[in-house]
């Protein structure tokens, strides 16, 4: 097969673990695998195209790949937004695995085939903690915080818990809970040295599970057909050791953090069995107004999946 | 790189034919796109470059505090506070362009963007400087260089995105910014001053009578009880920052309609200008983006620091490189587009020559700074000269003393990094 | 003043307007919500998608073709306005025409996307779903009357300056 230079484009940094250890590791294996037949063109830093517009870009030929953040095409992947519900994944690892069981084949993978790209692999952040000055617990602990929550299906996480979401723009987030404009921030732990979180809060939760975001790498099916079978099955292969690692690594660099931040006296915590008992209990309502919402035959079904999955 | 000049060519021929840079920019980075993706994605990327230009809620602060110093000024708040300050300090000569500089720092402190900053300046100071026979050069220069900061005192915006985008401190970030703020502000007050003795632009006002000024302190009092509430509410955790711009504006209508100076005609002029000051600025927004666009998918940046990377020049050299770049890159592009591009690949080169992330954070900050004053792209000149009228040659004129200060202020603290890092390590043990 | 310079100037008067109040919109739903919360806990829930889906592009996009007309969108000034002779009679057409391509481009792809949108019924999720499509639909609409006045001034220029004028 002749060269092909393929356009990626990344709304992360390239400085973000994501980047590190699964975007740039990816394209490397790729590119040696493949002995330069497929070689890549990174444009990290939304460079391409805004968050919301990676989908989009793919599709339209401005770039031939993007790994996507499933969240931000609701509109278009409504199946895929399951991932975001809380009270699931307990880590990167066990998310990841059913993320990339569920891209295999079934309903996810038909909905990223109907947007005419194809998912080469998926993976999912450690789960959202909750940051806070002063330890939350059960709901009651909750009761009409100002909590930083992005997007409604967090919104609605919050509102479950009794506090109130509140939509801030992420660079302004330091700035919002250093002042006390928030009481509380629903972030996953690994974006938090990003935003340098850690210096205005004092509390940090560690096994809390409150929602997720996976990202998929996407190629253009056009283009993915035309590809060697032989290169498409390294591409996956090598995508799916890239899940896995990059995965491990996030869980890795957590334990590593949470480390580092009690080192530095910021409160750790776990919740207590019984408070995460009543805090899923709470969240319940989270994940039925998703399936009512997002109606079909197959949101139920796509629910009890991912929960078995996660849940193994 | 042929087509790369080529385009550049083009934009300076539409712009030199007198195109509205907005235009010019979209038109020659959309015909750039092509050459570098075919047509059919060219045409794709217009799809959505608007809107996602403009629904943002950070750019909320600039109508709003836009609007807040509109009504004051069409109150006669602004007028009156200004008049106090000249009673002060209006018997030295440039005194009253020195109390620009001083409320332009005050104003720092509210907001994180540039653009805000200048045209909240550009509609309260700048008719008073006039009134007062200041030259329209100097006076929409100050308004101009004084609106830059904004960046560098925090709150930023831009030293937001630095640190997001390399993970460095943002407290430490912040904090790393007052002293070359400060700096900044007196370079432009000793600018100020030299202008005011050698040339006609700044004369003197009235003579000093003590008991006059401080009669006419009273006046001061509505602006700082505004500027504290303002201040007050992001400190203390009633609003977000682009939040607190709103409650500028209502405090400002609180304000006239108690003195009773804001007539209806008034305010609806007030409403119509910052509609008219954003819609250039967010233009400008969404055509450099699709400049940018154009610029990184030519890796023209990509190229030229990994050529850098691979060189065996000195550190200085290659840091000297790395500045040069982007000063160059401001002449044509947002700030913000020009971290998103420049930083992935500048930053872990400076890491790699053992820079402090602080300290580049802060050169770098001033760096893209400087690109708002500069020609043909320098967006506090367009704010300054859309709200005011005075035209943009004539304040590129007035600017130039200032570059020359901001170019020596850059390399001194390019030379003494313990200026920027004395205070986050003080601070932040 | 031709009968479409004035149906145009109307129409770009009344999406001024609704530009103005947009931002009136803005600054009076942002202390809403900070009133309402911090009196009675209760933030205005919609504010913050109201105000980043409909509100910002509508307050920043729909007065682009007013404001050109008032000569807002600044330019370099260092060479004359009108060059003499027939290359400077192209040079000022082209000036407006070669805009107006282009935001003739801005105006259909923008408009196909959005049209895409409304019949696909998009939304956004939220305290209420928020239909993208009536969001998107600002910038076609804005971007189509600057497009309309570019190609009427290239063609009634004279008018252009007296309208100029007036400000
Ligand atoms: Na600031
Ligand atoms: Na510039």
């Amino acid at each position: 097969a002749n060269a092909e230079t393929l356009r990626l484009g990344d709304f992360q940094s390239t400085s973000h673990i994501v980047s590190v250890e699964g975007t740039t590791k990816w394209m490397a294996a790729v590119e040696e695998a493949t002995d330069g037949a497929i070689t890549f063109e990174h444009f990290p830093s939304q460079q391409a195209a805004r968050s919301r517009a990676q989908l989009d870009a793919v599709n339209n030929g401005i770039l031939d790949a993007a790994l996507i953040g499933a969240i931000y095409h609701g509109e278009v992947l409504p199946l895929n937004t399951v991932v975001g519900l809380p009270g699931y994944s307990g880590s990167a690892v066990a998310g990841t695995a059913a993320l990339q069981e569920l891209l295999r084949e079934g309903p996810l993978r038909e909905e990223i085939l109907a947007a005419g790209v194809t998912p080469i692999y998926g993976f999912l952040l450690p789960p959202y903690q909750v940051l806070a000055n002063g330890r939350l617990g059960g709901p009651a602990d909750w009761d009409a915080l100002d909590i930083r929550t992005s997007g409604s299906t967090q919104a609605l996480t919050a509102r479950a818990l009794g506090g109130v979401g509140i939509s801030i723009p992420g660079p302004e987030v330091y700035t919002a809970v250093e002042r006390g404009r928030l009481d509380a921030v629903l972030f996953p732990l690994a974006s938090v040295p990003g935003y340098k979180l850690n210096e205005v809060v004092t509390d940090i939760s560690t096994n809390g599970s409150f929602g997720g975001f996976s990202f998929v790498m996407v190629v253009k099916t056009d283009l993915y057909e035309s590809l060697s079978a032989d290169i498409q099955a390294l591409m996956v292969t090598l995508g799916a050791e890239t899940a896995q690692h990059v995965a491990e690594a996030q869980d890795a660099s957590v334990v590593d953090l949470i480390a580092e931040w009690s080192a530095a006296g910021i409160n750790t915590y776990e919740f207590t069995d019984e408070e995460l008992a009543q805090v899923v209990d709470a969240l319940g309502l989270v994940s039925a107004d998703w399936v009512e919402r997002i109606g079909g035959d197959h949101a139920e079904a796509i629910l009890a999946q991912y929960g078995a999955l996660t849940s193994q | 790189m042929l087509i790369f000049l080529a385009i550049l060519a083009l934009l300076a021929l539409f712009m030199i034919f007198r195109m509205p840079i907005a235009f010019a920019m979209g038109l020659t980075g959309f015909i750039g796109l092509a050459t570098q993706l075919g047509w059919r994605p060219a045409f794709a990327v217009l799809e959505r470059t608007f809107f996602d230009s403009s629904s943002s809620f950070i750019l909320v602060a600039i109508p709003l505090f836009i609007l807040m110093a509109e009504i004051l000024t069409a109150g006669d708040v602004t007028r009156r506070a200004v008049y106090a300050c000249q009673a002060w300090v209006g018997h030295v000569k440039g005194g009253l362009a020195m109390a620009t500089v001083a409320a332009s720092v005050i104003l720092a402190a509210l907001v994180g963007s540039s653009t805000a900053s200048t045209a909240a300046m550009a509609s309260s100071a700048f008719p008073e400087m006039i009134k007062h026979k200041y030259s329209e050069r100097l006076a929409a220069a100050v308004v101009s260089v004084g609106g830059t900061l904004a960046v560098v005192v925090p709150p930023s915006i831009v030293l937001v995105v630095y640190g997001v985008l390399t993970e460095t401190s943002i407290g430490k970030l912040f904090i790393a910014g007052i002293i070359p703020g400060l700096i900044t502000a007196t370079g432009l007050a000793v600018v100020i001053s030299i202008i005011a003795r050698t040339t006609d632009q700044a004369p003197k006002g009235d003579p000093f009578v003590l008991k006059k000024a401080i009669i006419e302190t009273r006046h001061v009092f509505p602006m700082a009880l505004l500027i504290i509430c303002v201040i007050g509410a992001i400190y203390g955790g009633i609003a977000s920052p682009s939040e607190s711009a709103a409650l500028g504006v209502m405090g400002a209508l609180v304000i006239v309609i108690f003195q009773r100076t804001l007539k209806f005609s008034a305010f609806n002029n007030s409403v119509s200008r910052a509609i008219k000051a954003t819609v250039m600025i967010v233009a400008i927004v969404a055509c450099s983006a699709i400049f940018s666009n154009f610029l990184a998918f030519t890796r023209i940046t990509h190229s030229l620091m990994e050529f850098v990377a691979q060189t065996d020049m000195s550190r200085e050299m290659i840091l000297g490189i790395i500045i040069l770049s982007l000063l160059v890159m401001g002449m044509f592009m947002d700030q913000l587009a020009i971290l998103s591009l420049a930083m992935p690949l500048a930053f872990p080169t400076a890491m790699a020559l053992d820079y402090n992330p602080i300290w580049f954070g802060i050169v770098v900050t001033k760096t893209v700074e400087i690109g708002l004053l500069t020609p043909p792209l320098g967006l506090n000149a367009y704010v300054a000269a859309a709200q005011t009228g005075v035209k943009l040659g004539t304040i590129f004129r007035g600017i130039m003393p200032f570059l020359v200060m901001e170019i020596v202020v850059l390399i001194v603290l390019i030379a003494f990094p313990q200026i920027t890092l004395w205070l986050p390590e003080l601070m932040l043990k | 003043m031709s009968v479409f310079g004035k149906i145009l100037g109307k129409t770009e008067d009344i999406l001024h307007i609704g530009g103005c109040l947009s931002l009136l919109g803005v600054a009076a739903f942002i202390n809403a919500d900070i009133l309402l919360r911090l009196l009675f806990s209760r933030p205005v829930q919609i504010q913050f998608e109201l105000t980043e889906l409909y509100l910002m592009p509508a307050l920043a996009m729909m007065s682009l073709s007013r404001v050109f007309r008032d000569g807002g969108h600044l330019a370099l000034e260092f060479v004359p306005e009108y060059l003499p002779g027939f290359i400077g009679a192209a040079i000022a057409k082209l000036r407006l025409l070669l805009p107006a391509a282009f935001f003739a481009a801005v105006t259909f792809m923008s408009g196909k996307f959005c049209l895409r949108a409304l019949t696909h019924g998009d939304v956004q999720y939220g305290v209420i779903d928020w239909p993208l499509g009536l969001a998107y639909a600002v910038v076609p609409l804005s971007c189509c009357v600057l497009t309309l006045r570019l190609i009427h001034d290239a063609f009634a220029p004279r008018e252009s300056e007296t309208t100029n004028n007036q400000h």
